[in-house]
């Protein structure tokens, strides 16, 4: 089984496992790992979208033709490239989310 | 309709009796009837509904009454807005049986108080996820300006119906640059409000934490007159302030003495092409603008907002595409799926950021009134263009049109897009953004490029009345 190192630990690549580190920052184990010593999100160097995407759209109860699964696929690729320079990015652990938000 | 200035001119009009607005209805059935199976911005038309509006305004005048302030002005909306009667389509086939609304939007409710005429619902992007306009189901709304072109997404029959003058005025959306794309590339002034000033209720959502509404019209004071009449809370909508009418037509003629505007640089120069880059220069001049600035993470809240807008954007479909995936529109569909299977610690990592990125544009507001970007990165593309060339990089076109609208709307600030003309031809607006709530203050730039004449949308050549 493949595995992924998040911060000190590592993860198998089992997709629905997920680990909280010091309350201020979760992993998504086949998708992300926290780079050492900063408080971002780094994708792993190789997320494999096809694994991914049979158990996620099995969980939504999705059923994907096999022509819809590669569009899928290609599609995440593409958001995965256009959110680099955001996945990249630190934050502070005192940066909240703003789910309802109010300028 | 002929031109500029046609909502406070047509409605004094028919105040004034020079013209009833009867005539004012039929005169633009007529011209969708006529002219817009050119350009395919209509998905419905409001025969009877345009009629009996326009009668009671007549009648009301021969009665003595005081007129509203949009009394017999005709105008139409995007076919996501609620109208009384009409399926709301919101683009997409598999809403097309869905029974009819049962009643109006809030915001058709005010502008049918003010005495607007509606004429019909206009065509958009399927879900309103685009920026082009090229709906399988319903057709590609062409540009008036240029019928072989784009008229930009995904409130795109909202700017070619004004563009070609079948309206005084259209309402639509923008969740990524929806009402400044079109704007842009058809021609014409939009303005998108502050996140949460007019109310939602009764359009059909796209991405509920960053959706927005606004009218685009032919001059700066028609969209404020519009503006004005939209204003006012809603306790029934979550995310509408709670904030009072702040009326912005008065404010216009203050022109922008005094008014401290900047220009972006950095990511909104280097994602423009020549084209763009020379109407904020000129936009820029008039308003004497000479230092550019700089809003760090641009690219960054763009990613944020892609990020939001597909995971919340599928999400919202999730169920449709579990049980009928296959009538949802081909351009969309995998596109939603993979937004709702994105991992949530990416879209809380983006929801995270854009608190953030909004105190990096409030330090900016503090040394600047108005800032000017592009609205697109480039005029009006020919239709089925694929890609998109900026500084020697081939982009795909359709998602990168509102590369430079996107960080703006990510944080709810105002914007008035302003149309300028390139040397092509073709229009290409500049976005002139505010801090959250002053549209007034886009506004005002906007007018005072109106003024210089720089900024102007006339009613696109051939379709004239």
């Amino acid at each position: 089984m493949q595995s992924i190192t998040c911060g000190n630990e590592t993860f198998s690549k089992q997709i629905f496992r997920c680990a909280v580190t010091r309350g201020t920052w979760f992993a998504f184990p086949a998708v992300v790992r926290r780079a050492p010593g900063e408080n971002r999100l780094e994708p792993a160097a190789t997320i494999d979208w096809n694994d991914y995407v049979r158990a996620i759209s099995s969980m939504h109860g999705l059923k994907l033709s096999p022509k819809t699964h590669d569009e899928v696929v290609m599609q995440l690729q593409r958001i995965e490239a256009i959110t680099q320079p955001l996945l990249s990015l630190q934050l502070d652990p005192g940066d909240e989310p703003a789910p309802v938000f109010r300028p | 309709m002929t031109g500029a200035g046609d909502v406070l001119a047509l409605a004094r009009a028919v105040r004034d009796g020079t013209v009833r607005a009867l005539d004012l209805a039929q005169a633009s059935l007529s011209a969708v009837e006529a002219k817009d199976r050119l350009i395919n911005s209509f998905t419905a038309i409001t025969r009877e509904r345009a009629l009996r509006e326009a009668e009671a305004i007549d009648a009301a005048r021969a009665r003595g009454e005081t007129l509203p302030p949009l009394a017999g002005v005709p105008y139409a909306v995007k076919n996501l807005f609620d109208v009384a009667g009409l399926t709301t389509l919101a683009g997409a086939k598999i809403f097309a049986d869905n029974p009819p609304a049962a009643g109006d939007a809030v915001l058709v409710q005010r502008l049918q108080k003010a005495g607007a005429v509606l004429i019909g619902a206009l065509n958009m992007d399927a879900y309103a996820y685009g920026f082009t306009t090229e709906n399988s189901h319903y057709g590609t709304t062409r540009n008036p300006r240029d019928s072989t072109r784009l008229s930009g997404g995904s409130s795109g029959g909202s700017g070619a119906a004004v563009a070609a003058g079948f309206v005084a005025f259209s309402m639509a959306s923008d969740t990524n640059g929806s009402i400044r794309v079109p704007s842009s590339l058809c021609g014409v002034f939009g303005l998108k409000p502050t996140y949460g000033r007019l109310p939602r209720r009764g359009s059909f959502p796209f991405v509920h934490s960053l959706d927005h509404l606004g009218p685009l019209a032919r001059s700066v004071a028609d969209l404020a007159q519009v503006y004005d009449v939209l204003q006012g809370a809603d306790a029934d909508d979550p995310a509408c302030a709670v904030r009072p009418v702040e009326p912005v037509l008065p404010e216009l003629d203050k022109g922008v003495g005094g008014l401290r505007i900047g220009v972006l640089g950095g990511y909104f120069e280097a994602c423009a092409d020549s084209d763009a880059r020379a109407v904020v220069a000129q936009a820029a001049q008039a308003l004497g603008a000479d230092s550019t600035v700089s809003l760090a993470d641009a690219d960054a809240a763009r990613a944020a907002a892609f990020l939001i807008t597909a995971s919340e954007g599928g999400t919202l479909h999730l169920d449709d595409l579990r049980r009928r995936a296959a009538e949802f529109e081909p351009l969309s569909r995998d596109r939603l799926i993979a937004g709702a299977l994105l991992p949530a610690a990416w879209y809380v990592h983006a929801q995270r950021f854009r608190a953030r990125f909004l105190e990096q544009a409030r330090r900016l507001f503090q040394d600047y009134d108005v800032l000017i970007a592009p609205a697109t990165p480039c005029s009006a593309p020919m239709i089925g263009t694929p890609m998109l060339t900026l500084d020697n990089r081939q982009l795909p076109l359709r998602p990168n049109l509102g590369l430079l609208t996107q960080p703006i709307s990510f944080i709810g600030l105002p914007v008035c897009a302003a149309p300028l003309w390139t040397s092509s031809g073709l229009p290409l607006a500049v976005q002139l953004i505010a801090a959250p709530w002053r549209e007034d203050l886009c506004l005002r730039a906007a007018h005072a490029l109106e003024q210089a004449d720089i900024a102007r949308a006339p009613v696109a050549p051939g379709y004239q009345a």
